[in-house]
């Protein structure tokens, strides 16, 4: 346990024999005792150091580890000289003073933690026959370098963890690419730097954020990618192209880019390629908290929390930046799937409504189309209803109203027509491996005649029959059937005529009004067939907007499908 | 809404498959599934005829005739018969507008 050759002299303590006892007076002793010759004493082989001082502060006792721990400690010399100053203190106060106190000392080993404890004075208990004098203390100490440095690392694995909990927080969900811009510069300041620029490319823009400390809310720019051709070192680098320590250009680039001064400007700037998945590029640039900051010993941002946080910033972006190409997905497609407007034909009055299911793309199922050919020529309309929900169902029944489009400029006799969607769309699922998706739809046209009628020719595949409201408020199915259509090459469609005398109106409607289930049952076709003799002598708007009002007070909240009504009808008088 | 139940029982060559409650966008994948594995579970190869009882099905959507024409066209794949049974209400109406009961017999 000792040993230490080294150790200056006056060590008295050291190895005292039982027949030498030292004799260590406040007065000290003018000399060591004599070397030992015999066994370590007790206290010697103690890990905890033990320093005896009488009421002047003097040591009158110091086993090795003390001396190691204190290698300025004297015995017989006030304990000021071991250069300890809060030991010295709480020597000092004696038994007035505090129990324990913990310093950090310069060891000639380096910076060492040590806790000291006021313990009980030792008894005349030999080796080392020590008699205690009236006031003496004695300390024990115990060098906790290692539990402190320990202790650090915990607090600051802690605050790594927290910070990167709170941006995990904070970038979590956010979905919009400029909030999550602004959040991640935000987080950055100050953690990780006095100042953070984000520049993110998605598609052919430029956004780029900023954040500096005491600078307020983060700013926020966009740019068109043309830009990136004047700052090419920093598109570059965007590219993932990689950038060098120290480069001086991007203060110079990120202003050219962002017409101000980068966050931090004047300070050393570091550039960090956000990791992400290819939807977008990004690169954070982190200035360093002095100007005489070397860029590669930017403050002392740990590097695994650096790349810990510009990955979650790059998840964060990828995700927002993909959520806004579906919203853009889906607003296009609404856009393109939004009801039609009517068109105004001579003798032929139309109406309809459109109520999408409450689906997060608010693209539905359902659909129709009506297209006017001339005074005087049939009009063609389509009402339809497509399995399956969302993107899927809106790009089937996107090919659906287009192959009609086209087929109908071709053939129209509706059940040929019917024949050849069917065709149309089984050969468009053929060349993949999927089961056919069908539709069900009522289609035909309707041609106005000199005598106030409208003949209606009408054929439908898998759909519920279209129904025919009299003037008189009397209520007919049209009787035709026809099965599915894009499901079974062998399908058969039936067709049916109609003539619409003055003031009748034909409905056509989706599955969504007859299954539209309320608290008890499904709303069902006897309830239409009911209500629909209320309506008798409205005009086709007002029928359709009254069947929808009905179907939806019969949900009563309920979530429902898509519902879809076409209502054709003759004037009641020339229009 | 009822959820979907299904039960399927193995009697002699065939493979029954009874369902029961919603058959609709949310429940089909899962009446899908269970299809797909009476058809391939069967010791010793396919099963001779593929059942489907719909007796206790309340409801069924588009997305549900999908999966009993899928089941149709599988069924005939691996040379087993198919049959439906028990369908009313709602999804007998389905079957009828849509044809269906005309394709399964």
């Amino acid at each position: 346990m000792d040993g230490r050759p080294g150790v200056p002299t006056r060590d008295a303590t050291t190895d005292t024999g039982p027949q030498t006892p030292p004799r260590l007076t406040p007065e000290a002793p003018p000399a060591p005792p004599a070397p030992p010759s015999r066994g370590p004493g007790l206290l010697d082989g103690l890990e905890e150091g033990v320093v005896v001082c009488d009421r002047d502060g003097v040591v009158r006792a110091a086993n090795p580890a003390a001396r190691r721990l204190l290698p300025g400690l004297r015995l017989g010399e006030v304990v000021d000289v071991a250069r300890c100053e809060s030991l010295t203190r709480a020597v000092h106060e004696g038994r007035h003073g505090p129990e324990s106190v913990e310093v950090v000392i310069d060891h000639p080993e380096g910076e060492r933690h040590l806790r000291a404890r006021r313990g009980p004075v030792l008894g005349p208990i030999p080796p080392p026959p020590l008699e205690t004098g009236d006031g003496d203390t004695c300390w024990y100490l115990r060098d906790v370098t290692g539990e402190q440095q320990r202790t650090d690392t915990l607090l600051a694995a802690q605050e790594r963890a927290a910070f990167l909990a709170e941006a995990g927080r904070a970038l979590h969900g956010v979905l919009h690419l400029d909030r999550t811009a602004r959040r991640v510069v935000a987080l950055a300041v100050p953690r990780l730097a006095a100042g953070a620029t984000l520049v993110v490319r998605h598609d052919d823009t430029v956004t780029w954020a900023t954040a500096e400390l005491g600078g307020g809310r983060p700013r926020l720019g966009h740019t068109g990618t043309v830009d990136l051709a004047r700052v090419p070192r920093l598109a570059a680098a965007l590219a993932g192209e990689g950038v060098g320590a120290g480069c001086p250009w991007l203060g110079e680039e990120l202003r050219t880019l962002t017409g101000r001064d980068a966050a931090g400007a004047g300070r050393a700037l570091r550039a960090c390629p956000v990791p992400t998945t290819g939807i977008v590029e990004g690169l954070v640039v982190l200035a360093g908290a002095r100007a005489d900051q070397a860029a590669d010993e930017l403050g002392t941002v740990e590097e695994d929390l650096l790349s810990s946080y510009v990955a979650r910033a790059g998840a964060a972006l990828a995700a927002a930046a993909l959520h806004e190409e579906q919203a853009h997905l889906g607003a296009v497609l609404q856009e393109s799937l939004a009801a039609p407007r009517l068109p105004e034909t001579p003798g032929v009055e139309w109406g309809a409504a459109y109520r999408p299911a409450r689906e997060t793309l608010r693209v539905g199922g359902d659909f129709y189309e009506v297209v006017a050919t001339g005074t005087g020529q049939r009009s063609a309309f389509l009402l339809g209803d497509v399995c399956g929900k969302g993107i899927e169902a809106a790009v089937l029944s996107g090919r659906v109203r287009q192959s009609w489009h086209a087929l109908r400029l071709l053939e129209d006799q509706p059940g040929r027509l019917l024949s050849l969607l069917n065709t149309a769309l089984l050969d468009a699922v053929a060349t993949r491996d999927e089961d056919p998706r069908f539709a069900t739809m009522v289609l035909g046209d309707a041609l106005p005649r000199d005598d106030g009628t409208v003949l209606l020719r009408l054929a439908t595949g898998g759909h519920p029959p279209p129904l025919v409201l009299r003037a008189d408020g009397t209520v007919e199915p049209v009787p035709v059937a026809g099965m599915l259509v894009g499901g079974l090459r062998e399908a058969r469609f039936g067709e049916a005529e109609v003539v619409l005398a003055r003031g009748d109106t034909c409905l056509l409607y989706s599955d969504g009004v007859v299954e539209a289930r309320g608290p008890g049952d499904f709303f069902g076709e006897e309830r239409l067939a009911e209500t629909l003799p209320r309506c008798a002598g409205a005009p086709a708007p007002v029928i359709c907007e009254h069947l929808e009002q009905t179907v939806v007070s019969w949900l009563d909240g309920h979530d429902h499908d898509d519902v879809a009504l076409l209502a054709i009808r003759a004037p009641r008088r020339d229009t | 809404m009822a959820d979907l139940t299904i039960s399927t029982e193995h009697a002699g060559d065939e493979v029954v498959v009874a369902v029961g409650g919603d058959l609709d966008y949310d429940s089909h994948t899962r009446l899908e599934a269970a299809i797909d594995a009476a058809l391939h579970s069967a010791v010793g190869g396919s099963p001779g005829g593929l059942v489907l009882d719909l007796a206790a099905v309340t409801y069924c959507d588009s997305c549900g005739l999908r999966v009993l024409l899928g089941a149709h066209r599988r069924a005939t794949e691996v040379g087993a018969t198919f049959a439906l049974r028990g369908a009313h209400g709602q999804p007998a109406r389905a079957l009828r507008l849509t044809g269906l009961d005309q394709v399964f017999g």
